[in-house]
């Protein structure tokens, strides 16, 4: 069963990665011809990764959201959604190449780190721990596609201020799209983020020691809620230009990253990751 | 002589001559095509011009004829160009001429390369070519595979909808700075020579707004409704440097001042050092950026030349080898080289990408369903279905059901709806045959499916959508039938808008031989056998004979000499007793008359006597080709009007 489940899980890999070039290639030549293998290549990546999914969550009982491997990998696969959702919405495939090529390295990240082995911690029992997790995941997804939506933002302001056009104008969406486009993901992301922080608190007292506040990765969720937060508030209240809060998107990824890779693997916490 | 394509026009350099371009815009273009059909020696010809070419393409079998034709054709239309030196033409001949036509579609080596513009001047030199009957099956085929071609590169890339010119370059930079145009108010403020130009640009193209405002001393006043107050844009295109520094300053700040994060684009054309206005949200863009923007996608387009002319290569090789293919004399199936079926060929080549009704007249057993088949086949519908309806094998209530369906009840038997069968040849042709034969009630309802595209189902109110593409055939005499009453006369002419005479067998005997040997393959490798070949002895039998019901006769006869034959050869004896004894009705002797060589002589100068000279007029009058006339002429040594 293991090395099935390896096998597809690899294949998912392969299929981004397939996918990725295809996207990288549309992104230099600009012709539809290379678009269509793209999409269909993502599209079959998404449906394969969700048999996977479903599989392990059928054979082990809970969702595979329990190691750093399992949660990046599902992570990858609610993010593909999302951002398949968009693509076809915006009928937009310039983001491709970024989206895509982030979800090939977390897909081959997360196939590295070992499966989750051993008994399951007590507290996943609670289909509700479950749901924290996934909705967690989903509200990064979306802070994600800000991110780079807000990165895309930057390369063409600079290209257009600069009056430089090379790269970016001829492949790159409108700017305004890709501000709206930031604006709005983020907003998802943050709305998500905000109801799986009170459902975790509504878990906390449940599960955890009476100091659990304290505890470092609670502290960092804080932290990044607050970061975004600012970005929505500094945006609606103060009027500022996209190009500040897209700075602010960016430096709210960066703390997302950092901190779940000092976390998950420098300081104990009560979060596996 | 097998016929080849030759392009001949005039060289770039040229073309971009001021003057020469004056003097070519000025000259009609009419005249040009008129003076081409008359005083040329052509098969096929069609002539166009763009802001970088001004060329003819012809198909000829005798190059340096046409060549020389042609060449007086041009100087003496554009007398200016007889001043300049000998390198005003350049000439290419046969890949070279197709290569040549598909980089002119692309514009290929033009400053606007891929510019959807020359895809419109060419396509208008031919509509004009074809409206003056130049065109013929080679012409209208590469023009079709040119358009396809030009489609498939343009629609892939969208390097090639990136702008060249300024007025669409502003576009663009609007485009990739808010979007979709729909939402973009755009504002022209001032006047300038290329003010109306770009007020008519801008206005064919989806903006949400586009308004000229007028300066007045010291404000910026929109043209119409005064009493408004001053609307905010996201373009600006600034035409004049008017307005005092400081007032222009105010309304750019009052223009800036509501906005949320949404930037304002300037577009100075004032070709003057704009005032400086720092703000996050602006981008000033003045002329020279605008050329670099076209420059920049200029060299987007350069490079992808060398793609291009490699799936072009590829293009010309499709096209020769089509040129020369046996298919392209069979046209699906209809056999024959004699210049009378050449001519229903190309009828059926011209009229194919027309969406035009066609009457196919002709003898019973002359192949009309094959010539409709021929036409859908060559039609943009050849890809839907093609539906024959006989309208003589079907009794006329149950027609009615068949064309146009039937509710459910809509009479005894029907117990439940049926589709017509125009709705299920929806976007095809349907091909009524036997004509005639239909009742004046069901015309009309057929003169309504072709007038308005409108069926409706037997026993119901609602009528239905469908385009269909009606192809009728008749072996009666439609005229005689309208005169009696029998046939509505209104759909008479309307089905007449093209039409088609089949010529009947016994008018091309040329083509028995081809036709036989056709079937014989045809037959015997259905029947089993292995039958070589017709012995000439029985071949002569077979040309000798009238053909009452043509092809469809000649079919059956090989047919049964396949099921008779006993050898490898078709000998007289396997042939039907009517054609092994037929006998033509004696001649007299004709010693003391003219030779047909005089006769012939005598008669084209007569022709050409009274229609001065005119070729065009002449070879349509005798029914031969140009190219036939010339050869004669050359024959008997009839000297042109102009060389006396």
């Amino acid at each position: 069963m293991e090395t099935l489940i390896l096998i597809l899980r690899w294949t998912v890999f392969l299929l981004y990665f397939l996918s990725f070039l295809f996207y990288i290639r549309y992104f230099q030549k600009q012709t539809k011809s290379l678009a269509r293998p793209a999409s269909f290549l993502l599209l079959a990546g998404i449906l394969l990764q969700t048999l996977v999914i479903v599989f392990q969550w059928r054979l082990e009982g809970h969702f595979p959201v329990l190691s750093v491997g399992e949660a990046s990998f599902t992570w990858m696969w609610l993010f593909g959604v999302l951002y398949f959702v968009l693509e076809i919405r915006l009928r937009e495939q310039a983001f491709g190449i970024f989206i895509v090529g982030l979800m090939t390295t977390f897909v081959l990240i997360a196939n590295v780190f070992p499966l989750h082995h051993g008994p399951m911690p007590p507290y996943f029992q609670d289909d509700w721990v479950q749901v924290h997790v996934l909705i967690m995941l989903f509200s990064y997804s979306g802070l994600t596609i800000g991110f780079i939506a807000s990165f895309m933002y930057l390369s063409l302001l600079k290209e257009l201020r600069e009056k430089n056009l090379k790269y970016f104008y001829s492949r790159l969406p409108a700017l305004e799209l890709l501000d709206r486009l930031s604006l709005e993901s983020i907003y998802i992301g943050f709305i998500f983020l905000t109801v799986g922080i009170f459902i975790a608190l509504s878990l906390a007292s449940k599960y955890l020691t009476h100091v659990w506040y304290l505890d470092s990765k609670i502290l960092s969720v804080f932290v990044t809620w607050l970061i975004y937060a600012m970005y929505l508030s500094v945006r609606w209240f103060l009027n500022w230009h996209p190009r500040k809060s897209a700075y602010i998107s960016i430096v709210g990824f960066g703390w997302i990253v950092i901190s779940f890779m000092i976390f998950s693997t420098f300081i104990s916490s009560v979060h596996a990751y | 002589m097998a016929s080849e394509i030759i392009s001949i026009g005039l060289k770039l350099p040229w073309i971009e001559n001021r003057i020469i371009l004056k003097e070519l815009v000025s000259g009609n273009f009419r005249e040009f095509l008129s003076a081409i059909k008359r005083k040329t020696y052509f098969e096929e010809a069609m002539a166009f011009h763009t802001p970088y070419h001004f060329e003819g393409v012809f198909v000829s079998d005798d190059i340096d004829q046409t060549i020389r034709s042609v060449k007086d054709v041009y100087l003496s239309v554009f007398p200016v160009l007889s001043e300049l030196p000998k390198g005003v033409f350049f000439e290419w001949e046969r890949g070279e001429s197709i290569r040549h036509f598909f980089e002119v579609l692309l514009g290929i080596g033009t400053p606007i390369i891929g510019d959807v513009k020359f895809l419109e001047n060419v396509k208008e030199g031919y509509t004009q070519s074809l409206e003056s009957e130049l065109t013929g099956p080679v012409l209208n085929r590469l023009f079709q595979s040119g358009v396809k071609f030009y489609k498939s590169i343009v629609d892939d890339s969208s390097l090639f909808t990136e702008a060249v010119t300024i007025e669409s370059a502003i576009v663009e930079l609007g485009r990739h700075i808010f979007g979709n145009i729909r939402h973009i108010r755009l504002a022209l403020v001032g006047d300038s020579a290329e003010g109306p130009l770009l007020y008519r640009y801008f206005r064919q193209l989806k903006f949400k707004t586009i308004q000229k405002r007028m300066l007045k001393p010291d404000a910026l006043i929109p043209e119409t409704n005064r009493n408004l107050p001053n609307e905010t844009f996201d373009i600006l295109v600034r035409l004049e440097q008017k307005p005092p520094a400081a007032a222009w300053k105010a309304h750019v700040s009052e223009q800036l001042k509501p906005r949320r994060g949404t930037p304002l684009l300037i577009i100075d054309l004032t070709d003057q050092a704009p005032e400086k206005i720092v703000d996050e949200l602006l981008f000033c863009y003045n002329r020279d950026d605008l050329q670099a923007i076209i420059q920049k996608n200029f060299n987007d387009r350069q490079k992808e030349v060398p793609g291009l002319l490699k799936r072009l290569e590829k293009e010309v090789e499709e096209f020769i080898s089509w040129q020369y293919s046996r298919e392209r004399f069979e046209f699906s199936g209809i056999i024959g080289k004699s210049r009378k079926l050449q001519q229903v060929l190309e009828m059926i080549a011209r009229v194919s990408t027309a969406n035009t009704t066609v009457l196919i007249e002709g003898e019973s057993g002359t192949g009309k369903e094959l010539v409709a088949k021929a036409i859908h086949k060559n039609s943009p519908r050849a890809e839907k279905s093609f539906i024959v309806v006989n309208c003589a094998a079907i009794s006329e209530t149950l027609l009615e059901s068949e064309l146009f369906g039937y509710l459910k009840g809509a009479f005894t038997g029907a117990v439940s709806q049926k589709k017509g069968l125009f709705e299920e040849a929806d976007q095809g042709t349907v091909f009524l045959d036997e004509i005639g034969e239909m009742s004046p009630a069901t015309q009309a309802k057929i003169l309504r499916v072709i007038q308005e595209g409108e069926v409706r189902r037997v026993g119901s109110t609602q009528t239905i959508q469908v385009d269909v593409r009606v192809i009728a055939a008749t072996n009666k005499n439609l005229k005689e039938l309208v005169e009696q009453h029998k046939f509505r006369e209104d759909l008479y002419y309307r089905l007449k808008v093209f039409h088609i005479v089949v010529p009947p067998l016994r008018l091309r005997k040329g083509d028995v031989p081809e036709l036989a040997d056709y079937f014989l393959e045809k037959l015997s490798q259905g029947a089993g056998k292995r039958i070589v070949g017709i012995t000439q002895e029985a071949m002569a039998l077979l040309q000798n004979y009238p053909w009452p019901g043509n092809v469809r006769e000649l079919e059956n006869a090989i047919e049964r000499a396949v099921i008779m034959t006993i050898g490898q050869h078709i000998t007289p004896t396997d042939l039907p007793r009517e054609i092994q004894f037929y006998e033509e009705p004696s001649a007299q002797n004709t010693s003391e008359w003219a030779t047909l060589y005089e006769v012939e002589k005598q008669h084209i100068l007569k022709t050409l006597e009274y229609y001065d000279w005119n070729l065009g007029k002449v070879t349509e009058v005798l029914g031969i080709s140009r190219a036939t006339l010339w050869r004669k002429l050359k024959e008997y040594g009839i000297q042109g009007k102009e060389n006396k």
